[in-house]
């Protein structure tokens, strides 16, 4: 049961970031490979203020504004001066940059050592320590994203977003700054995916530099990719894919030690099939295109 | 009738290729000015110059548009009248201003549909538009429902509103054109640059285009076309001038010597 | 320093092989070709096998090695980026496929073949001292056959007709196909030479550190940077490029630590990637070809 509970809370985490990533390649047109930087921001930064005593709102909070005044300036940065493919290597050079930070950084992030004994959240004085009280959590935030993004999805914003992605140069020509919008897709994407790591680094009670790697944003850019952009349905199919193919394989009792490879083939076979046969993915309603 | 852009001494040359030489010229409110050339006479550069997508090498441009449309929700006008040289203003400024661009391959938002791309054409409102979205939402939503009638007028005069909840990228050549020039009309541009409008598409969708400009000629909207097909500018031009290796003729061409 | 300069000579000749051949193949076909990475592996291990397993001399396996390289590459290409190219699809798209062709590669490599590092001599290597200099027999080599395959390479490039060809298509496809070159020819043939070109690096690697499935990815990107730093349609830049790189990272492993030595490549890569494409902004591309 407890493991079931598992499933579920890293499923939700999971949600949340390729929600985080759809608003900015779905929406944003802004293919990122550094991901995992918002979300590996987020949960050290939590992780460090989690130890030092401070609750976990207050943690979150400022970790979303480290996060959006760093990460989110630097990628907003690459996002004005670069396009398409230049973009996509610099954002794979931002996240290679980060990894080499966080593993050398020792005496702020322990470097590969990482950081243990991270606390569970405390709420007006209630300890979410177990893993069904995690849940409740975790499961706040998720509705919360959802729900987010569904009432999102009907503004005159995300529209907007969305035709910075379409004609750049043609909403410059009706008066419009797509600067601007390009930073609110980026910001909101620096916040969900600061979530996620502030709800893992709880849950898993101790980070290292490990699971924020390249492999971790390619992995997130999969979810979104297969799972479809531009609307709710996506990134939901996309983390459950993620999350259960290793479950599924595990059901057909796949002997353990071949089956991380074999997930990553199949993962992969995945990809390459919904970018051959239904590119917008499987439940999107965006294509992308040249 | 007022002048709506005057241009004085206008030039532009790339290493040593002279594209726009010395242009003098004026186009009044109310009015269709055509321009024809052949291919590498300086026409697009002309209107890249105009609309602000390449800086002249002497500066003068004079954009006497002041015909501004004042956002119907903000209670009091706070967008500036721009009263300097327009060379000194970027392509959003000269927006503001008025001025419209069509390109020679329509540009549209492909993904978001007809309706949501005039919804999305209107000018923006004044700077603080997220505190009067978060504390005067009436205001804003009294705003969005005017916005959506006027674009339903719109797609209507265009005739395009049965394919309003048509995403952009599925219509057609001609279809995209209108969309292009249905957004200008909603963005409130009063001179509109048109970059060969009649090019590749058929005669059907010539004469709607040929209406529409027409009927918006006489709203008040001045239009500068370039245009290869000099029959249809000798038909809908009030002046027609050539634009011959970056130098305009400033006179009007004779039936006779057309193509 | 001498030694840091006959260090770097002898790693750069490797990186100039990956990235001539990853130049070549993003030059002609703008394909961001991440599974490079896994052809580099895939050859070697095939190698391998052959060479150890089935027992065939050395000849014959290197022989072996590299008709599968030839027909891996062609295979790739025909499964995966031909289809995408009737498409037109975005750069950024076709980018993401390649990651999974990559994926795939490795991960059948490491199902096989286990995830560790496998060396071909067991033996130390001999090495020759001049004055304080130590140069190993595997960086010889490295100079010995490296250096001859890239001036051959160079040489089939610029100076015979094929070359031309595919310079022609690097230049400019449709007057290419205009004039009557076979674009799907010459689109296999990059393939397969960019391809030899990985895995002869791969090989000379192979017998001087060893290589698991991973190694690839590593020098890929390095070649990647090369290539953008040289500029994608020069070789001689790649070639000058690739030294630059080699140089730089066998200083900052020796100053700093063998951890940095990525984040510093890829710092590097995002400086150029900012102050090349400074032009690329502001419009300055023909509007109406954008």
């Amino acid at each position: 049961m407890n493991y079931l509970i598992h499933i579920l809370i890293f499923l939700q985490i999971y949600i949340i970031l390729a929600f985080s990533l759809n608003i900015k390649t779905g929406y944003g047109g802004m293919f990122s490979l550094c991901q995992a930087v918002f979300y590996g921001t987020g949960a050290y930064v939590t992780a460090i203020l989690l130890l030092n005593g401070f609750n976990f709102i207050f943690a979150l909070v400022i970790a979303i504004l480290i996060n959006v005044l760093f990460n989110g300036i630097v990628v907003f940065y690459l996002a004005k001066r670069l396009r398409e493919l230049y973009f996509t290597l610099a954002t794979l050079a931002f996240q290679i940059i980060f990894y080499g930070i966080i593993y050398n950084w020792i005496k702020l992030t322990n470097g590969p050592y990482g950081i243990t004994g991270i606390p569970k959240p405390i709420i007006c004085n209630i300890e979410f320590s177990s893993p069904i009280s995690f849940l409740l959590i975790s499961t706040f935030f998720v509705l919360l994203t959802i729900i987010f993004f569904y009432f999102f999805h009907k503004t005159y914003l995300s529209k907007m977003i969305e035709a910075t992605r379409d004609d750049e140069i043609w909403v410059n020509s009706l008066g419009k700054n797509p600067n601007r919008y390009k930073f609110v897709s980026i910001a909101l994407s620096v916040i969900f995916a600061t979530i996620s790591g502030a709800l893992y680094a709880s849950y898993i009670s101790y980070i290292d530099p490990s699971s924020f790697t390249i492999n971790e944003s390619i992995l997130i850019l999969t979810m979104v990719l297969i799972g479809g952009s531009g609307n709710i349905y996506g990134p939901i199919t996309g983390a459950a894919i993620y999350i259960l193919l290793p479950e599924f394989l595990r059901f057909l009792n796949f002997p353990d030690h071949l089956a991380a490879n074999f997930q990553m083939i199949l993962y992969a076979l995945i990809l390459l099939l919904i970018i051959r046969f239904k590119p917008s993915g499987l439940f999107g309603k965006f294509e992308f295109k040249s | 009738m007022s002048v709506a852009l005057q241009i004085e001494d206008l030039s532009k040359h790339y290493d040593g290729i002279v594209a726009v030489d010395n242009v003098n010229f004026a186009i009044k409110l109310k009015t269709i000015t055509g321009i024809f050339g052949e291919n590498g006479a300086g026409k697009t550069t002309f209107f890249n110059l105009i609309s602000g997508y390449e800086m002249p090498d002497k500066k003068r441009i004079r954009l006497n548009l002041r015909f501004i449309e004042l956002p119907v929700y903000t209670p009091v006008s706070s967008i500036k009248i721009f009263d300097k040289n327009a060379d000194l203003l970027t392509v959003r400024e000269r927006c503001l201003l008025g001025l419209g661009r069509l390109f020679q391959k329509p540009r549209v938002f492909n993904e978001l549909t007809v309706i949501e791309n005039l919804l999305m054409s209107n000018k923006p409102i004044k700077k603080n538009s997220l505190l009067v979205f978060l504390f005067k939402y009436r205001v804003v939503k009294r705003a969005k429902i005017i916005n959506s009638i006027k674009a339903v007028k719109l797609l209507k005069e265009f005739s395009l509103y049965s394919k309003k909840d048509d995403k952009a990228f599925k219509l057609s050549f001609g279809e995209r054109k209108l969309l292009s020039l249905c957004c200008l009309m909603m963005n409130n541009s009063k001179l509109v640059l048109l970059d060969e409008p009649f090019a590749g598409i058929n005669t059907m969708m010539i004469k709607k285009l040929i209406n529409l400009i027409k009927h918006y000629k006489n709203k008040g909207v001045a239009f500068l076309i370039i245009e290869h097909k000099y029959n249809i500018l000798a038909d809908l031009c009030d002046y027609i001038y050539e634009m011959k290796s970056g130098k305009i003729n400033l006179s009007h061409i004779n039936r006779l010597t057309s193509y | 320093m001498l030694q840091l300069i006959i260090n770097s000579f002898t790693s750069g000749i490797l990186i100039a092989m990956v990235a001539l051949g990853f130049g070549i193949i993003f030059s002609t076909t703008k394909i961001f070709h991440l599974a490079h990475g896994g052809i580099y592996v895939s050859g070697v291990y095939f190698f391998y096998w052959l060479f150890l397993v089935v027992g065939i001399g050395f000849v014959y396996s290197l022989i072996g090695a590299l008709l599968f390289t030839i027909i891996l590459a062609v295979f790739i290409e025909w499964l995966v980026y031909k289809p995408l190219l009737k498409r037109a699809t975005n750069p950024n798209i076709v980018l993401i496929s390649s990651l999974g062709v990559f994926i795939i590669l490795v991960n059948i490599l490491a199902l096989i073949a286990g995830n560790d590092i496998k060396i071909f001599s067991s033996t130390l290597a001999k090495s020759i001292v001049i004055s304080n200099v130590i140069i190993t027999k595997n960086q010889l080599n490295n100079v010995i056959v490296g250096l001859p395959i890239i001036i051959l390479f160079n040489y089939l490039i610029n100076r015979t007709e094929l070359g031309i060809k595919i310079k022609a298509v690097s230049n400019n496809l449709t007057l290419a196909r205009v004039v009557g070159i076979r674009l799907q020819n010459i689109r296999y043939l990059v393939f397969i030479l960019g391809s030899l070109m990985a895995v002869g690096a791969g090989l000379l690697k192979a017998f001087d550190t060893g290589i698991d499935p991973y190694s690839g990815l590593n020098i890929t990107f390095t070649a990647i940077v090369a290539t953008i730093l040289g500029g994608s349609n020069s070789l001689k830049g790649t070639i000058y490029a690739s030294f630059i790189l080699a140089f730089i990272q066998n200083i900052s492993e020796y100053f700093l630590s063998s951890q940095w030595r990525d984040p510093v490549t890829f710092f590097i890569l995002m400086v150029v990637l900012l102050w090349r494409t400074e032009g690329i902004l502001k419009y300055k591309i023909r509007l109406d070809e954008k």
